[in-house]
């Protein structure tokens, strides 16, 4: 079968390694920023227009994301299947499944979680971070209120006290990066192993029905609000 | 009319919330505090329509909710003594297994700014402690929140606990990943997408 996988630069580095010792290569490897996530309009917007750009001799499209914040209601595509893994977020990708991310995230509820993609794609905070934000106010709001706002701004991370460094590949220097913040933080930092069978299973079209759902051509993405996640 | 008025709810909209203090410490002196707790209700139902309209962002929000607070600081034990305060009351929280409070701290603050009593429970809510907030403050309305698609099914719980318990309060629920949609599939009275739309919507269910 002739594909293509869309997927997010968090995992763009993992699915162009595990392609590469492929028999049947992905025709196409294209991806979009992780900052997208911000604001699920746009990104589902991006992956839209991402979609149309794919070449017509594909017959699927991978999409190496999941429902990330609701940012995939909504897709569709004229030419292609799309198979997206069941999952809510990088998390199920991380850990292999919507559920095995659920089981650790309820053991580990704050936690923060990173792999050498997230950390490539500059979503760890950090001082350099911190310092940004806090010129960013007080050139905009000034000196009191950049105080407050730097609060707030921290708030974000507050729940927070370990952080679980995914190793997918070797990269001595995401791992320095992702110790780093934990020292900055002051979490606690773990490093375990990613659970790579999704991508992998994914790009081995080992597709069932549990894991992964199918979208036909010119079918709309929709929330089936349940342990499915999607539906049409 | 007083120009220090006007003085005061720009000094709310900017966030300028020491002078925005010594202006309403000064009308207090002369003026009747329930028309300075309306100029600052007015002048946060104007940010709170300049947020939904995209022209100012979460930081305008959350420094002109500040200047409102310490205004209320101010104008609180006058009023009370006055006998004007907040008529509704609003339990809010996030729910079980979300930690997440800046959107929820955003709709308690912007339901302060529209004289609601707000009772906020925090994150990582049960059903059951919303149920018996809800019960104790005779509260008219209930606000769930959750920024994660894996926590918001427990909004689906609470509804069902609520109306197991006989509670009456209206629920509402909200944050990024909540839709209308959603609100409907689990019966809830009410979605907002923002945190000025759910003071708007507040003050809709209680009209």
């Amino acid at each position: 079968m002739k594909f293509s996988v869309l997927c997010c630069d968090i995992f763009k580095d993992d699915v162009l390694r595990m392609s590469a010792a492929l028999d049947n290569r992905p025709l196409q490897i294209e991806s979009f920023k992780a900052e997208s996530h911000l604001n699920p309009d746009k990104m589902r917007s991006v992956v839209m227009s991402k979609l149309r750009e794919f070449s017509p001799e594909n017959e699927r499209i991978l999409l190496m994301f999941g429902l990330c914040g609701n940012a995939a209601l909504g897709l569709y595509s004229d030419n292609f299947e799309l198979v997206i893994p069941r999952v809510h977020d990088c998390r199920g990708i991380f850990f292999g499944s919507a559920a095995a991310a659920q089981d650790f995230t309820s053991n580990n509820p704050r936690a923060f979680f990173a792999s050498p993609g997230y950390i490539n794609a500059g979503l760890l905070p950090s001082k350099d971070t911190f310092e940004r934000a806090r010129a960013k106010y007080v050139s905009e709001y000034g000196e009191d209120s950049a105080d407050f706002l730097m609060e707030a701004f921290a708030d974000q991370f507050a729940s927070y006290d370990e952080i679980f460094y995914m190793q997918f590949h070797d990269s001595a220097q995401s791992r320095r990066a992702c110790a780093e913040c934990a020292r900055f933080m002051k979490w606690k930092f773990v490093e375990i192993a990613a659970d790579k069978t999704l991508i992998s299973d994914a790009l081995n079209m080992r597709i069932d029905d549990g894991r992964f759902f199918v979208l036909p051509r010119g079918k709309i993405l929709k929330a089936s609000y349940d342990d499915g996640i999607f539906s049409i | 009319m007083n120009p220090d008025f006007e003085n005061l709810a720009e000094s709310v909209r900017k966030g300028r919330k020491d002078s925005a203090r010594e202006i309403a410490g000064k009308l207090l002196e002369s003026e009747n505090p329930a028309d300075i707790l309306n100029a600052i209700l007015s002048a946060m139902a104007d940010i709170g329509a300049r947020f939904k309209a995209g022209e100012i962002f979460v930081p305008e929000v959350l420094v002109a909710a500040r200047a409102m607070n310490s205004v209320l600081e101010v104008l609180e034990p006058v009023l009370v003594k006055s006998g004007l305060q907040p008529k509704h009351c609003v339990v809010i929280g996030t729910v079980f297994g979300d930690l997440h409070d800046i959107g929820k701290n955003l709709v308690a603050m912007m339901l302060r700014g529209a004289n609601f009593k707000v009772v906020d429970l925090g994150v990582n809510v049960s059903a059951d402690k919303f149920v018996s907030a809800a019960r104790d403050n005779n509260a008219d309305i209930v606000a769930l929140s959750a920024l994660l698609t894996t926590t918001m099914p427990s909004m689906g719980s609470i509804v069902e606990a609520f109306r197991k318990s006989g509670v009456q309060a209206k629920i509402i629920v909200g944050g990024a990943p909540v839709s209308q949609e959603f609100a409907d599939k689990i019966g809830a009275d009410g979605y907002s997408k923002d945190a000025a739309s759910a003071a708007d919507l507040c003050k809709r269910l209680v009209a």
